[in-house]
């Protein structure tokens, strides 16, 4: 057997620490809703919400940070867009149930940090403006 | 050399990042709704309202648990006895002196609340 030369060994190690650190990434519940939406509705009129008829739809906005505390092109992930993009995958203007998931995701030089909202979407009476 | 690499630190020292996300809703809650037959009308208005929540952290120690955009929330709606928002504006904002001599992350969300089941 051919002994293993100290640059291999050290070479092994940065590759596994790298692994490792790009692996790294937590996420928590930052948010449940009850309702919410982007989009004008109307609720001067009575409507009923029914939960248990919709699909649940997830969107999702992120952002990378240099350094942890650096937003690259001075953008942080942003709710409105996370619900955005439920609302434009489901076809519907408003969302039950909402719940709201931060997550980070360490990449050596930074991490990306990344927003995400998830709920039933529905289709109700949008406002009309005359 | 000397010269450069103190002004290289002060500089880095001193440097900083403020940044902040606006979203705009037209619905918002966190407490329960009526779902089967919601209506928001102009008698169940509580008023204009505002919540924050902000963790401060000092070299690079929290000095609270980390601000949610649903504590902030809670506030707003508890100060105002609501259980909705209506024309919520939710900020999030981002503010660090260099590695974090002094950092700040605030949610902040103000709108109309209302009590639908008033």
């Amino acid at each position: 057997m051919t002994p293993i030369s100290r640059k291999t060994k050290a070479i092994s190690l940065l590759l596994a620490m790298t692994t490792i650190a790009l692996l790294i990434g937590c996420s928590a519940r930052v948010g449940d809703l009850t309702i919410v939406s982007t989009r004008n509705i109307n609720l001067s009129e009575k409507i009923q919400l029914n939960a248990n008829k919709a699909t649940r739809f997830s969107g999702e906005d992120c952002s990378f940070f240099l350094l942890n505390y650096y937003p690259f092109f001075n953008k942080i992930p942003n709710l409105e867009v996370a619900v955005e993009r439920a609302l434009r995958q489901g076809n519907g203007n408003l969302m039950l149930d909402e719940v709201t998931v931060a997550s980070d995701v360490w990449v050596i030089i930074g991490n990306i940090k990344c927003i995400q909202a998830t709920g039933a979407v529905l289709n109700v009476p949008p406002k009309v403006i005359p | 050399m000397k010269y450069i690499l103190i002004s290289a630190l002060i500089m880095t020292t001193l440097s900083g990042c403020a940044t902040a996300t606006r979203s705009d809703f037209t619905v918002l809650s966190k407490k329960n709704v009526n779902s089967v037959n919601i209506k928001v009308s102009r008698d169940m208005m509580k008023g204009n309202t505002r919540g924050e929540d902000c963790q401060h952290i000092v070299f690079g120690i929290p000095f609270s648990g980390p601000a949610t955009f649903d504590e902030a929330l809670d506030r707003s709606l508890e100060s105002q006895h609501g259980n909705i928002l209506l024309n919520a504006i939710v900020e999030h904002s981002w503010y660090y002196i260099f590695v974090p001599i002094y950092g700040r992350d605030c949610w902040k969300i103000e709108g109309v609340a209302y009590d639908t089941y008033k």
